[in-house]
């Protein structure tokens, strides 16, 4: 057999072996999206993770000590668990209704079934702001305003005219 | 022979039904408000136009059809399931407008689930919805679990003895009181005691865990809409997982059990007798039942850490039981638990709570008497040909088990297991796995609101018509229902 057949062989098998025992690593370097950690927990159990999505609600206090924060990335939420709360010191904007939140990346290890805190959660290694969130105007169609004034309109003349016919009926 | 209504029966049921409309369209002024103290620009136009809407409708309706005649029992009937139907879909406006909602469709079942206080949701990106349009959804669950009519009855003052077929027509069949009427007002008293309390509590948690005040007033007036009401709706995706608090979780349920039991409890515990839980037919049938069912699901999670059971287990079953619908767990987490469980929680589902309360499905005293009913003929088989056998049980007094009273009590019990197998079928049939259809079946009709993640706003819209229906036949317990189409049947036979 061609020597170059033989190399090139040798490489693809050590190149898969590579990938494969190096998988579980891996997740630490590139972001997953939650999606894929909550459909397969299993895979990521008790392994560190990258995600990132964006901060909702505020920052809620643990008993132990440390917070917590909800991250929201394509339709899926989880909690992170922060020991630190300093960490969290660079996010501004959670989001809300009319505030898009800061969009975050997280390290930290996932837990199917938390040890500490009996549930799905990521305790946090190490957090970075990537995109920064902000305010959001408001911008309700004109339509929608001209609907709304026009039935008020309609409204109001239909209460008058009912309560005179009741003071009416009432008299006579 | 059976009654038939004429034109000015019809006068007189459109006549209330706009008198419950303009009741809506007051009761939507809450999250107007809520808008305006917010700045909340575009739900305010939103709410305006619900408002308008219904008030328009239930003038119009009130004009056009001058009441011609007492309410009287065959009015009410039509009433209630119309009365139902309208104000879920006038409920429906705000959601829709608000763009949250994949069409009016979706919006109408999230309304028919408010309204039923089910908790299934179809609302996309929940996280960044306004804060008055989150109102208006906890607000329909308080409004629905008090009871639509029963909240106009005790506004009702011209309304006596007939009131009530409205009563019994929201699945109630037990008075506290003599009076319907004052029956009605002792449910409100009892709530809004409660609603203070808890409200209280709830508000001093969320502070300690961190929340600014406003925001914690108002989850702590949404998380006990839900679940004193047994909704299970939350102002937040994740649901009361949200909040990553055992404490909190302990609140909920304090308050889910308070709603499930019977009203009628509450009121002889409060001022007659307070031994009578330990006696009572119903608390024991719930201790029974809630046990036999806990050791299924500790025995399917008996290699997770004793926490985790509970927050998993106990948590999801008691949510089930009291038909609330809280979870602590992502539709991921709850689809990825042990079947045994999984029936566990559907078995919790299809029994529910106490007759007279805020709870849906089977309810615990039937169940209790349909196993006391079943001892009871294998005992009969036993004795001789001629004895004459009666049991009892114990609920505020000792009662006497009579036949008439089984008859009406399997005829429930078999309405709700035939519809709670049909949505399961028509599940399947779209293609969905036989558990899971099941689950969403039973979670619709007993108004639960636990998802193994069916319901979405992807699945398809006969599916969503299909558990509309069930939520609301589930809340009414069929008799309403079944009654009025019986009265337009006759009118075509005359």
């Amino acid at each position: 057999m061609n020597k170059n057949i033989i190399r090139l062989i040798v490489f693809t098998v050590i190149g898969i072996a590579t990938v494969f025992f190096k998988l579980p690593s891996s997740f630490a370097q590139s972001p997953l999206s939650l999606k894929e950690i909550l459909k397969h927990p299993q895979l990521f159990d008790s392994k560190t993770v990258v995600v990132e999505g964006e901060v909702i609600g505020e920052i809620l206090k643990d008993k132990g000590g440390g917070v917590w924060i909800n991250i929201l990335d394509g339709g899926y939420n989880l909690g992170v668990y922060v020991g630190d709360k300093g960490l969290l010191k660079n996010i501004k904007y959670f989001g809300a209704y009319r505030i898009q939140g800061d969009i975050i990346r997280v390290k930290g290890v996932f837990y199917k079934d938390c040890p500490i805190h009996a549930g799905r959660d990521i305790h946090l290694l190490s957090v970075e702001v990537i995109k920064r969130g902000r305010s959001l105007k408001e911008a309700p169609s004109q339509f929608k305003k001209s609907i709304s004034f026009v039935l008020a309109i309609m409204c109001l003349t239909l209460v008058i005219i009912y309560f005179i016919r009741l003071r009416y009926a009432r008299r006579y | 022979m059976t009654i038939s209504p004429d034109r000015d029966d019809f006068f007189t049921i459109f006549h209330i039904l706009g008198r419950l409309i303009i009741g809506l369209s007051a009761s939507l002024l809450l999250p107007f408000l809520v808008a305006i103290f917010y700045k909340e620009v575009s739900p305010f136009f939103d709410f305006s136009i619900a408002i308008s809407v219904s008030a328009i409708l239930g003038v119009s309706l009130v004009m056009i059809f001058p009441s011609k005649k007492e309410i009287s029992w065959v009015h009410t009937f039509f009433i209630v399931s119309l009365g139902w139907l309208v104000a879920s879909l006038l409920g429906a406006v705000p959601l829709f407008l608000s763009g949250h909602y994949a069409g009016f469709l979706d919006a109408w079942f999230e309304a028919m689930s408010g309204f039923a206080t089910t908790g299934l949701t179809l609302v996309r990106d929940l996280d960044h919805l306004s804060l008055s349009h989150n109102m208006w959804r906890h607000l329909m669950m308080f409004i629905g679990g008090q009871g639509i009519i029963l909240a106009s009855i005790s506004l009702l003052s011209r309304a006596k003895g007939s009131v009530l077929g409205l009563y019994v027509g929201e699945g109630r069949t037990e008075k506290i009181l003599p009076n319907i009427i004052a029956t009605a007002r002792f449910i409100w008293n009892v709530s809004i005691i409660y609603l203070t309390l808890g409200v209280s509590f709830l508000v001093i948690f969320l502070l300690y865990k961190g929340m600014a005040i406003d925001r914690a007033i108002l989850h702590a007036l949404w998380i006990f809409f839900a679940s004193f009401d047994t909704g299970g709706f939350a102002p937040q995706a994740q649901n009361i997982a949200y909040y990553h608090s055992l404490g909190l979780e302990i609140i909920t349920i304090i308050l889910m059990m308070l709603g499930a039991f019977n009203f009628n409890l509450h009121f002889w515990v409060w001022f007659k007798n307070k031994k009578e839980i330990f006696k009572n037919f119903e608390a024991k049938t719930f201790l029974i039942s809630f046990f036999l069912l806990l050791l299924m699901v500790f025995f399917s999670l008996h290699t997770h850490p004793h926490f985790s059971i509970f927050r998993k287990g106990f948590y999801q079953l008691i949510s089930a039981h009291t038909g609330c619908g809280f979870t602590n767990l992502a539709p991921e987490e709850l689809k990825g638990m042990p079947h045994i469980a999984l029936l566990a929680i559907i078995f919790a589902m299809m029994i529910g709570g106490g007759m007279c309360s805020t709870t849906g499905g089977i309810k615990l005293m039937r169940l209790g008497l349909v196993f006391k009913s079943f001892f009871m003929e294998i005992r009969r088989l036993m004795m001789p040909f001629k004895a004459v056998y009666r049991d009892s049980y114990h609920h505020l007094e000792d009662k006497i088990i009579n036949d008439r009273q089984i008859k009406e009590i399997f005829i429930f019990f078999s309405l709700f297991l035939v519809t709670y197998l049909i949505g399961g079928i028509i599940g399947m049939l779209l293609g969905y796995p036989a558990l899971a259809s099941l689950f969403e079946s039973v979670s619709a009709t007993a108004n639960v609101g636990l998802s193994l993640g069916i319901t979405s706003p992807s699945m398809p819209a006969l599916l969503k018509v299909v558990y509309i229906v069930q939520m609301w036949i589930g809340r009414l317990e069929f008799l309403a229902v079944f009654v009025m189409l019986g009265f337009i049947f006759s009118l075509f036979k005359k």
